[in-house]
């Protein structure tokens, strides 16, 4: 059988939990002209299954103890209210600018959610990037500064669907 | 009448111009003036009340309250570019006026009545540019000020706000100023400027071809405008109210659940394995299994031997063991016992060394207690050597006995 060129590196970075962006990574025009295969193979093999979104891939194991997936939420949500609460388009600033590691660390202790962020055992705001680095939601950059990738639209993404959910409750209610 | 001078009354504006605002203000919060309200804001400013009314500045209504006078309201809004949004019927009245007028035109040949008809147009067509202008820079200030949060308001009362100026004013705007649509203002001026071009010219009195070319340029100046403020709606106005709608959706969102962190399941990632698909090795490693298979040395078993039973390397079978031990508890002088059940009972086998471990490791589990007397010791022979042990005692522990028993 003749597996898609660089098959062993897709398969490696997507079992890695890396999100394979369509600006930056190679593969994702691989994984996008071999999408069904894929789809199969990680169902099959792994019982996994590979989500396409606008400009990524990834892939999802459906087990609930996953619990980075709520860190990396409360740490978008917290960063985005604190921007707009500084009068700022957050949505354009997360989505195109560089941020410094400093500025995000004072950011998120000062802010009033930062109890939140105390509950998941967020540490080190250094490390916890470095984290979202490794599966590619965020890029590390020269001189301790970093920007977010497109796959930050996942979280917001899920923030439109949790107002959606608050919205059919309280409907259900009347 | 105007009781006071003109000039007293526009000195009276400009000294007491931040008292004016708070008067505007007052009245666009209320739609009216409240008797209590506005004497309680004269006593402060230091504003005769009554002034006001001599000075044509309010209008004192039947009940005792007041309104502000319009022609005043818009001066002070036009002058301080704080304008109070129309509602789209009242600017698409424009339609109808200049529609009106232009069938006029067409068929009108008093002169006298010709020239003010233009006259009428070049007004409707004026006022029409302007409530577009204020409307649109107050939409834009509006938006800003939504976008700034300055009142601090809910994200949920943010979008409602967005959509709401979306739906009931751009969306309506829009449809005016669409070029295309025969039934917009723009659409019908563009009739009155083709009117105005060919009469400027071509009209046989002169004072008509110079009023009918101020309406032309004037028609011609509007339709840049309204471009202008169009573009505005579109390309600023839209995707700012857009984007303060989906942002404030956003975080009303994001705000949701940092209230329930817990309540909400949150986007599936992948639980990270630790194992590797691709071990680097993983060919080698492979390969070595896959040769053991298919290149294992063939076994002879020679049958013409008086040896006709083939001997099978012994594998300790700890769960089978296990289960005799179980079953025969409690058991005194545990080595000897063991000793006798590997000779005797199960493998007909010397009990050597290794055995003798593989038996002594079981009884070290959680279920069994074991007992000892350090002045009892027993000895346990191999080939080569003889062991000094200590006699056990093995039985069920407590715990477990009490279980059976209940």
């Amino acid at each position: 059988m003749n597996y898609p060129s660089q098959h062993q590196q897709i398969v490696k970075e997507l079992l890695d939990g890396k999100f394979i962006l369509s600006q930056s990574n190679p593969l994702y025009e691989l994984i996008k002209a071999n999408l069904d295969f894929y789809k199969d193979f990680f169902h099959a093999s792994f019982g996994y299954d590979i989500l396409q979104k606008k400009t990524y891939f990834f892939l999802t194991s459906n087990e609930s103890n996953e619990k980075f997936s709520r860190d990396i939420t409360i740490f978008v949500g917290i960063v985005s209210y604190e921007l707009d609460n500084e009068g700022k388009n957050f949505q354009d600033l997360i989505r195109f600018s560089i941020f410094e590691y400093d500025q995000v660390d004072v950011m998120v202790r000062s802010s009033i959610y930062f109890n939140v962020l105390e509950s998941i055992d967020f540490g080190d705001t250094r490390r916890f990037l470095s984290r979202l680095s490794r599966i590619n939601i965020i890029e590390e950059l020269e001189g301790d500064k970093f920007r977010f990738t497109e796959a930050i639209d996942l979280f917001f993404d899920f923030a439109l669907t949790v107002l959606e959910q608050k919205k059919e409750k309280q409907l259900s209610k009347k | 009448m105007l009781i006071a001078e003109p000039k007293t009354v526009l000195n009276f504006l400009s000294d007491k111009f931040d008292f004016m605002l708070a008067l505007i203000a007052m009245n666009k919060h209320d739609a009216i003036i409240h008797d209590e309200k506005l004497k309680k804001l004269c006593q402060k400013e230091n504003v005769d009340w009554k002034k006001l009314i001599d000075y044509k500045i309010i209008r004192e209504l039947q009940q005792g309250d007041f309104e502000l006078r319009k022609p005043i309201e818009i001066f002070i809004n036009y002058i301080s570019e704080d304008y109070k949004l129309d509602l789209p019927e009242n600017i698409r009245k424009y339609y109808n006026s200049i529609e009106e007028i232009y069938e006029k035109l067409l068929g009108e040949e008093n002169l006298q009545s010709l020239h003010r008809l233009i006259s009428g147009m070049i007004d409707e067509v004026q006022h029409f540019i302007e409530t577009i202008e204020s409307n649109t820079h107050s939409l834009l200030n509006e938006s800003k000020e939504l976008k700034a949060n300055v009142r601090k308001i809910e994200y949920v009362e943010k979008i409602k706000k967005a959509t709401y100026f979306i739906d009931f004013y751009i969306v309506p705007l829009n449809k005016i100023l669409d070029a295309n649509h025969k039934g917009s203002v723009i659409y019908k001026l563009s009739l009155v400027r083709e009117l105005a071009n060919k009469e400027r010219i071509y009209h046989p009195d002169f004072a008509s071809r110079s009023l009918y070319e101020k309406l032309y340029n004037q028609v011609i100046s509007a339709n840049v405008g309204l471009v202008k403020n169009s573009k505005i709606l579109t390309k600023e106005l839209l995707p700012l109210l857009e984007r303060i709608k989906t942002e404030s959706q956003i975080l009303a969102g994001f705000m949701e659940f940092l209230k329930k962190p817990n309540y909400y399941d949150t986007p599936e990632l992948l639980k990270r394995t630790r194992h590797s698909t691709y071990d680097p090795d993983a060919y080698f490693a492979a390969k070595d299994i896959w040769d053991q298979l298919v290149k294992q040395d063939e076994i002879y078993v020679n049958t013409a031997d008086e040896q006709k039973e083939l001997e099978l390397p012994w594998v300790f079978d700890r769960l089978k063991f296990k289960k005799i031990i179980t079953q025969s508890l409690p058991i005194s002088n545990y080595f000897l016992w063991s000793n006798n059940l590997m000779k005797n009972e199960v493998t007909k086998q010397d009990f050597d060394f290794d055995k003798f471990f593989a038996m002594s490791a079981l009884i070290f589990d959680d279920d069994y207690e074991i007992k000892f007397d350090e002045k009892e010791r027993v000895e346990v022979k191999f080939k080569d050597l003889t062991l000094d042990v200590p006699s056990l005692t093995v039985d069920r522990k407590v715990k477990n006995k009490i279980k059976k028993e209940a």
